[in-house]
């Protein structure tokens, strides 16, 4: 059965137009909102309460990028790649207003990507997203050295690291720590103190 | 093609029913295809192609069992996306600003957002005797909440400390550095209200 926008026409008796009219109305409903395995799809049921509702909503993968023509924010969904390959994102897009008088800054309302394959909330090693394509890290580690991020960046853009552990050597100053890129996905921390502390870091990458 | 949820009316002929049910039917077919896969498009017909969300005067309630997403026009900016938890709870701006490139006024580094209004910049420079200060771009900052800065290099000889400073009035977007090593490279994260 398909919804057919373009009947009834005239000529044919109602008689038998009836049964499109009730395949269009069938259809409508059923594309409107689909349940299966008990989820509900993209749409509250008609007849359901709360009719019109979105339930769970499923963004269907585009090739372009919509143009806001109004006062709007449009989200979709469009691949994107990274180092873990290329895969289906969600994607927000909003009218251009740059520049202000603040900034002067006269930038193009590009898309802006939102979402990321994964997040591991697991550690040592923890990771989320950022919006514009950026993946964080953070950590802490008991002792200078190499730290591996997973899944790995494109580029590693920026790793600080700060000792929390207090200096009881000589007159108690803070230590000196320092991080040094080595890879896209690894760097170094160096600490002006030997020994086994505590020393948290966060780094940020793109994805 | 004007959709009439009226029709057909008792008064009607048959003829003008077919009329009548071909316009509505026509109409929603068309009205539906704007944010969805299209009613004939076989197994994704009914989802989403994207959705656009209407500027709202304001926030919207929520039931018990519902979250609510919609866009609002911020003060400055333009429609953002906003959330709102169950209950006609806590409203929380998801997007901020709008993501550029720095390449062009401070290369090595970036800025990104956090819901709640927040900006997040990070990046690299290298400090020289004259350059020891950071620009947060854009310049928008009402208020430096946390910065982090740590140098980069096999030899932590350097303790940066920051000092913020309101430049223009109103706005915190310079982070003064001192004790630098000239020549070093450093790394920085600040997060900003704006």
């Amino acid at each position: 059965m398909t919804f057919t926008p373009l009947k009834p026409d005239a000529g044919p008796s109602p008689a038998l137009d009836a049964s499109i009219i009730q395949t269009n109305f069938s259809q409508f409903a059923a594309k409107y909102a689909q349940t299966v395995l008990g989820i509900k799809y993209n749409h509250t049921a008609l007849n359901d309460t709360n009719q019109g509702d979105h339930e769970a909503v499923i963004f269907q993968r585009r090739t372009t990028d919509p143009t806001i023509t109004q006062p709007e924010a449009i989200l979709y969904c469009k691949n994107a790649s990274s180092l873990a390959g290329t895969q289906p994102q969600l994607f927000v897009k909003i009218p251009k207003f740059l520049p202000t008088s603040i900034d002067a800054t006269n930038a193009p309302n590009n898309l802006m990507q939102l979402t990321y394959n994964s997040v591991n909330t697991a550690g040592p090693v923890y990771q989320s997203f950022l919006i514009g394509g950026y993946l964080i890290y953070f950590g802490s580690v008991t002792a200078t050295g190499t730290v591996t991020l997973t899944p790995a960046p494109t580029a590693l853009l920026s790793a600080v690291a700060a000792v929390n552990t207090q200096n009881l050597i000589g007159n108690q100053t803070p230590f000196s720590v320092s991080t040094n890129i080595t890879a896209n996905n690894t760097f170094d921390i160096y600490s002006s103190v030997t020994g086994v502390f505590s020393i948290s870091w966060m780094a940020v990458g793109t994805v | 093609m004007v959709y009439d949820p009226n029709a057909p009316g008792k008064d009607n002929s048959i003829g003008d029913w077919q009329e009548m049910f071909l316009e509505n039917f026509s109409v929603l077919y068309n009205v539906f295809a704007k944010n969805h896969i299209a009613l004939d498009a076989g197994s994704t017909a009914g989802n989403h192609s994207f959705v656009e969300l209407a500027e709202q005067p304001k926030g919207i309630e929520t039931g018990l069992d519902e979250v609510s997403l919609y866009s609002k026009k911020v003060e400055g900016q333009t429609d953002q996306v906003f959330l709102r938890y169950p209950n006609n709870g806590t409203e929380v701006q998801l997007t901020n600003y709008q993501i550029y490139s720095l390449a062009q006024q401070q290369p090595g580094t970036f800025f990104t957002m956090l819901p709640g209004k927040v900006l997040v910049n990070f990046g690299a420079f290298v400090a020289t005797s004259d350059f020891k200060q950071i620009f947060l771009k854009p310049g928008i900052s009402r208020n430096i909440i946390t910065i982090s800065i740590c140098a980069s290099g096999v030899n932590p000889a350097s303790k940066p400390m920051a000092h913020i400073i309101e430049n223009p009035p109103g706005y915190f977007t310079t982070i003064s550095l001192i004790q630098l090593v000239p020549g070093y490279t450093y790394f920085y994260f600040a997060m900003y209200n704006i």
